[in-house]
């Protein structure tokens, strides 16, 4: 098996051409989520989530790993958005209920002034102003419940 | 002895009761929300009863539909766990005025020690030592700002009715006041359906020391020693142990001594626990639990006395069945606590369904869990899922054992705070010691939020492995990117 491997460091890149195991791998699919994995004679047991936009979860000993597959295309498109646009889209970081809402369209808002608050198990969780500029859209109303990654607020940037 | 009671909670400590209840020879009647319709508590209870509705208001916060559902199911007695209405006075009496027993201390003891201002000043009143702080409720906001200066900052705003760290802020300086206060109304209202607040002196770097102490309606008062959750995040305990291995045995005594005075103090009957921090040299009364503790086991493994099963046991109105003198440490115990939290994105809630699961065991094991293979994890209560809690003749066997269990533990489908608790038990600062309740937050301040979960070349290479596999069965195209965000600065690309 053979897997072209590149990491990307915040200030370089670089190229590795690697065998992972050595000797041969038998991969054995426990349940739909769950894999045992004998590398020669070593012993691997993971478990993992899939969902169906591309986010991996790796459970493996105690730890987890989240990761993502993005294709190629897509990510270039999103490097091409953010450097037109200074419009930055506040995003819900958990699902919950908006319990507040504390600026409207057309404020000004400061970096780490707070937007709203979101409860989620008991918790008020404060979601601030990644930027400072003005509020041009509030995508929710206050007393409904949102999923994870809802669109909350667009701020355009000072 | 009750025949039959009613569980007025869900997920472990529902489980929990149960156990003692099978133990006992009673039955037990679940009740349940709708999305908990097939939880573990509910399967596992000899009976159970809807609730109707889902947000905590509409069923396990609801007075009269547990009460109708005790009555229905002939039951004598309601136990209430941990959170919930397991504080709440007027509950008590509503329970109590419908002629059922409450398996807890009476409405008045609750009332006295649940209002922590009346408690400050009862403690004050027999010599408990407390927190320096002012005891008036705050009503406006000039007050606000008069006695956040008297007491001088850091303080600490407080829930009157708190606990759990529900409605509590620390606040800095006078700039994040008036917003600190409001949100910990606001939370200490939903929480408690009480908003008043109090302030206190923030005390720095201490130890969080407990004691369990059990009472009888007979006036024997008992107590099962110290335990410590200095570990903690956001007043949320994370890590416990017992004994405290930061007490001498001339302080150990002194604690112990003050929690019984303390429970006197409110004609205390059932168990409680009485809270204190330690500053190395003083304890200071922080507050009293009057309902079981969700760290009770680690109290249950060194002194072999079970808890659950005395208090069921007192309130049916029994003596406490042992002496003090038949209470001895026998080696050590700890417990992490295992929440439906992501510990790589700010510990944010997580919920779904789980998809494996393996609860860990072996020499020194118990696992209190309220989940399994079959539950789904609502967003709507409070994110624990289990306890993991090891036992050992040392308190080194005892982290060796916790640190082999935690990572044999799968539980997937929700992401849990599992390799934090490792972070934590396997650094040397917990092993040598060297920790106290602001630990954790300073720890990450200094090495910045995401960066505790460090990642190994070996791993790196297992998981291109693993990805690389992963990704074939799926649909996904030649081309493609692993970011994990568990460490930031790592991007993997794949060529095939």
């Amino acid at each position: 098996m053979k897997t072209k491997l590149l990491i990307e460091n915040i200030s370089k890149e670089f190229f590795i051409e690697k065998q992972i195991f050595e000797d041969d791998v038998k991969i054995k699919q426990l349940s739909q989520n769950y894999l045992f994995i004998k590398a020669g004679l070593k012993n691997i047991e993971i478990t993992y989530d899939l969902d169906e936009r591309g986010n991996i979860t790796i459970y493996k000993n105690g730890k987890i790993y989240q990761c993502k597959i993005v294709h190629e295309f897509f990510e270039n498109e999103l490097v091409k958005k953010t450097k037109v646009s200074k419009e930055v889209f506040v995003h819900s970081p958990m699902p919950g209920f908006v319990s507040r809402i504390k600026v409207e369209v057309g404020k000004q808002v400061k970096k780490g002034d707070g937007l709203l608050v979101i409860e989620a198990m008991k918790m008020e969780n404060e979601i601030k102003a990644p930027i400072s500029g003005t509020v041009i859209n509030i995508n929710i109303e206050a007393g409904k419940p949102v999923e994870k990654n809802f669109l909350l607020v667009t701020i355009k940037g000072d | 002895m009750f025949k039959k009671i009613l569980i007025a909670n869900r997920s472990e400590i529902a489980v929990r009761v149960i156990k003692a209840c099978r133990e006992i020879g009673i039955k037990s009647v679940a009740v349940y929300s709708d999305v908990d319709s097939n939880a573990l508590h509910v399967r596992l209870a000899d009976e159970s009863v809807p609730l109707y509705g889902n947000t905590a208001i509409e069923t396990y916060l609801n007075f009269e539909k547990i009460v109708d559902a005790a009555k229905k199911t002939n039951c004598e007695a309601i136990h209430p766990g941990y959170g919930f209405l397991s504080e709440n006075s007027e509950f008590i009496r509503y329970v109590t005025d419908s002629g059922l027993k409450f398996i807890g201390p009476s409405s008045e003891s609750v009332k006295l020690m649940g209002n922590k201002i009346a408690a400050r000043e009862l403690m004050k009143k027999h010599n408990v030592p407390i927190v320096p702080g002012v005891e008036t409720e705050i009503d406006s906001k000039e007050k606000l700002i008069e006695i956040a200066n008297q007491v001088g900052y850091p303080l600490l705003i407080k829930a009157a009715a708190g606990g759990g760290g529900k409605g509590m802020r620390v606040v800095n300086t006078e700039n994040d006041l008036i917003q600190n206060f409001e949100l910990a109304q606001n939370e200490a209202e939903k929480a408690f359906k009480d908003k008043s607040v109090y302030i206190e002196k923030f005390i720095a770097n201490p130890k969080h020391i407990e004691v369990q102490v059990l009472a009888d309606e007979f006036g024997n008062y008992r107590h099962l020693f110290e335990r410590e959750c200095s570990l903690q995040r956001r007043h949320q305990k994370i890590i416990e142990e017992a004994p405290s291995v930061s007490l001498n045995d001339e302080q150990r005594n002194f604690v112990v001594n003050a929690a019984i005075k303390a429970a006197k103090a409110c004609g205390y009957f059932n168990i409680g626990t009485v809270e204190f921090l330690f500053d190395g040299k003083n304890f200071y009364f922080l507050e009293m639990n009057t309902r079981v503790q969700v760290e009770h086991p680690i109290t249950e493994m060194i002194t072999g006395f079970d808890i659950v099963k005395e208090q069921i046991r007192i309130a049916a109105g029994n003596k406490i069945s042992f002496e003090q003198s038949e209470v001895i440490i026998n080696g050590a115990s700890i417990e992490a606590r295992i929440y439906a939290e992501n510990p790589y994105e700010n510990f944010m809630p997580s919920f779904g369904t789980i998809k494996e699961f393996r609860a860990p065991f072996g020499p020194g094991i118990r696992f209190d869990t309220g989940i399994d293979q079959y539950s789904t994890v609502p967003v709507y209560y409070d994110p624990i899922l289990a306890k993991l809690i090891a036992w050992g003749r040392t308190r080194d066997e005892a982290i060796n054992r916790l640190i082999a269990a935690l990572k044999e533990t799968i539980i997937t489908g929700v992401v849990t705070n599992i390799p934090f608790n490792l972070w934590l038990v396997e650094s040397d600062d917990f092993r040598l010691n060297k920790f106290n309740t602001q630990y954790i937050m300073k720890k990450l301040n200094e090495i910045g939020e995401n960066s505790w979960a460090g990642i190994s070349e070996e791993e790196i290479n297992e998981l291109t492995f693993i990805l690389d596999h992963i990704s074939k069965q799926t649909t996904v195209t030649n081309k493609f990117t692993y970011s994990g965000i568990k460490s930031n600065w790592l991007k993997r690309r794949f060529e095939r």
